[in-house]
């Protein structure tokens, strides 16, 4: 039963990729926090799992986190609760464990490590070499500082920058690891590709880009990063981040109209379809009617 | 003078079983499920210390101290609840503490019931019919008999006729007959390993009638086995006095594979344009 996934060869991954990209099939990476998504995301054809330690809040609920309605996906979410998540727990220690979890029902999935490379209260050298000895394939640099220009510039007099995260991501790659960058803007994309990551997974605001069509102002800042990163080098990954992704249509809008390759889910999946699933099946146990019963029990 | 936990829960079910619903008691292992079970109308939120083993996409199957994880996981999930009451899996052979510490304990972290989970019931499937008696199911039944008496809701799984007696007698809110692990799924029992439907219904009649005879107010339910969707318990409710059903499996397992692996194919079986 307990299947224990083996850590996969960098290039392994990369070849996998690329023969999904031959076969016109966009690659599909899930944020996960539990086994139970992760496994069945591996069994639908996903090709990656990212362990996202503070996706967990989400799971857990927190009801100062998650709207009532499970269609309103607040922007930020997944970043507040990484947040959230900092006093709960350390992300970095949590994603460790939930990919020791998650390789427990996996086969034969790259992990992927969400790493927050500013973690305050651990050297980052050793928190690379846990997530090696754990068993993961690859990083991310998640939870980033990277959606709150606020947040970065506030910050950085503590000495926490969006530059640590690029610095984690080198390291990992030093350290023979599949790396994979969230960008939030053409510069990122530039530093992040120039640090040698295999794959960039871009922060998209579906909510505003569904619908554009090809040269429209809306998919400009995403086209420029993928410009910008393909000038770097033309074999990196493009794949685009969940932020208000609903549905399959979206994305294949998107891979249509710019040159993303993939979509990395993590709301739009783990969070969203529990939601789905057992609202569906509560509503259907519940709008069954009993006859001719009440009466008895007065 | 307030009303006890089990006067509140159980004017709660009586409107519910007068509207002619069944009452749906929902086994969830974290907030997210609680919160999404009671926006859909669950009655009732049952936090198990096994239902974590489902999450992390394993059978259900039990480790740990089992107290300690529900009344941990009750923690979490009472953040994500507004109003349905939680009730408490409660393991009635604790080695490490007397029952009545964790049910004070219980009362503190904002449980309104406990039912008997872990019981002796599920382990002793293969046993003669009146065996679990002498194993251990007595500390089940003293369970009840001091959740009772502190004004706790009350819910009892039973597998036979035996059980189902023994806890009516003992004052028992909700007999619940209990017709083995559920079927489906990725990781569920297999199907044959289970009692078929007809015999799943009779089973469940001679639970329902042994546990009327012995309290007549008693609220009878189902869980289990081949039961695991509103079909079926169309069936449970028109052959058996059987007025509502609890899933776990069924509620937070079995949909939540279905919906991510058909949404996750759909993502990757969309297709990429061809590029220059």
């Amino acid at each position: 039963m307990l299947m224990k996934t083996k850590r996969i060869e960098r290039k392994e991954i990369i070849s996998r990729l690329k023969k999904s990209l031959q076969e016109k099939r966009p690659i599909i990476g899930a944020a996960c926090s539990l086994g139970i998504v992760s496994k069945c995301t591996e069994l639908a054809g996903a090709d990656l799992v990212i362990a996202y330690g503070p996706e967990r809040a989400l799971s857990m609920g927190f009801p100062m986190l998650i709207a009532d309605d499970s269609k309103f996906t607040p922007a930020w979410l997944s970043w507040l609760a990484s947040r959230a998540m900092v006093g709960l727990e350390n992300p970095n220690k949590a994603t460790i464990e939930i990919g020791r979890e998650i390789m427990l029902v996996s086969k034969d999935i790259p992990i992927i490590a969400g790493v927050a490379a500013n973690d305050p209260v651990s050297r980052l050298e050793k928190v690379l070499e846990d997530v090696v000895e754990a068993g993961f394939s690859g990083v991310i640099n998640f939870p980033t500082l990277g959606p709150d220009p606020l947040g970065r510039t506030m910050y950085s007099s503590y000495g926490f920058s969006f530059q640590r995260e690029i610095e984690m991501l080198k390291m990992a790659r030093e350290l023979g690891l599949f790396t994979m960058g969230y960008v939030f803007s053409p510069q990122d994309a530039k530093a992040v590709v120039e640090c040698g990551v295999d794959a960039i997974v871009a922060d998209v605001d579906w909510d505003r880009v569904r619908g554009a069509r090809k040269g429209d102002e809306r998919l400009q800042e995403i086209q420029a990063i993928c410009e910008v990163a393909l000038n770097e080098r033309p074999d990196i990954i493009l794949l685009a981040h969940d932020r208000g992704a609903e549905d399959v249509a979206d994305t294949q809008e998107l891979y249509e109209n710019t040159k993303i390759v993939g979509f990395v889910g993590s709301i739009c999946f783990e969070k969203n379809l529990i939601e789905r699933g057992v609202t569906g099946m509560v509503r259907a146990l519940k709008d069954v009617q009993i006859k001719g019963k009440g009466e008895r029990y007065g | 003078m307030g009303i006890t936990p089990k006067q509140f829960v159980l004017q709660r079910l009586k409107v519910v079983i007068n509207k002619g619903k069944p009452i749906i008691g929902a086994g969830c292992s974290s907030g997210l499920i609680a919160k999404s079970a009671e926006l859909a109308g669950a009655d009732l939120i049952i936090v198990y210390s096994t239902g974590w083993s489902r999450l992390m996409g394993l059978p259900t199957i039990m480790f740990g101290d089992s107290n300690k994880v529900t009344l941990q996981m009750g923690k979490e999930i009472r953040l994500a609840v507004k109003d349905a009451p939680l009730i408490a899996g409660i393991a009635a052979n604790d080695p490490l503490r007397r029952i009545t510490e964790v049910l004070e304990e219980a009362v503190d972290v904002g449980f309104k019931g406990v039912i008997n989970f872990p019981t002796v019931g599920i382990d002793r499937l293969t046993m003669p019919e009146d065996e679990t008696l002498k194993l251990g199911f007595e500390k089940e039944l003293k369970l009840i008999e001091d959740a009772n008496q502190i004004g706790l809701f009350t819910m009892a799984y039973v597998f036979n006729q035996h059980e189902a007696k023994a806890m009516a007698a003992k004052g028992v809110d909700v007999v619940v007959a209990h017709m083995g692990w559920t079927t489906g799924g990725l990781v569920g029992a297999e199907a044959d390993k289970v009692k078929k439907y007809e015999e799943a219904t009779a089973s469940t009649q001679e639970i329902c009638q042994a546990a009327k005879k012995e309290k007549s107010d008693v609220i009878l339910l189902a869980h289990g086995g081949s039961f695991t969707s509103a079909e079926d318990t169309k069936v449970l409710y028109e052959y058996t006095a059987a007025v509502g059903f609890v899933g776990a499996s069924t509620i937070e397992r079995i949909p939540v594979e279905k919906e991510v692996m058909e949404t996750v194919r759909a993502f990757k079986n969309a297709s990429l344009p061809e590029r220059d």
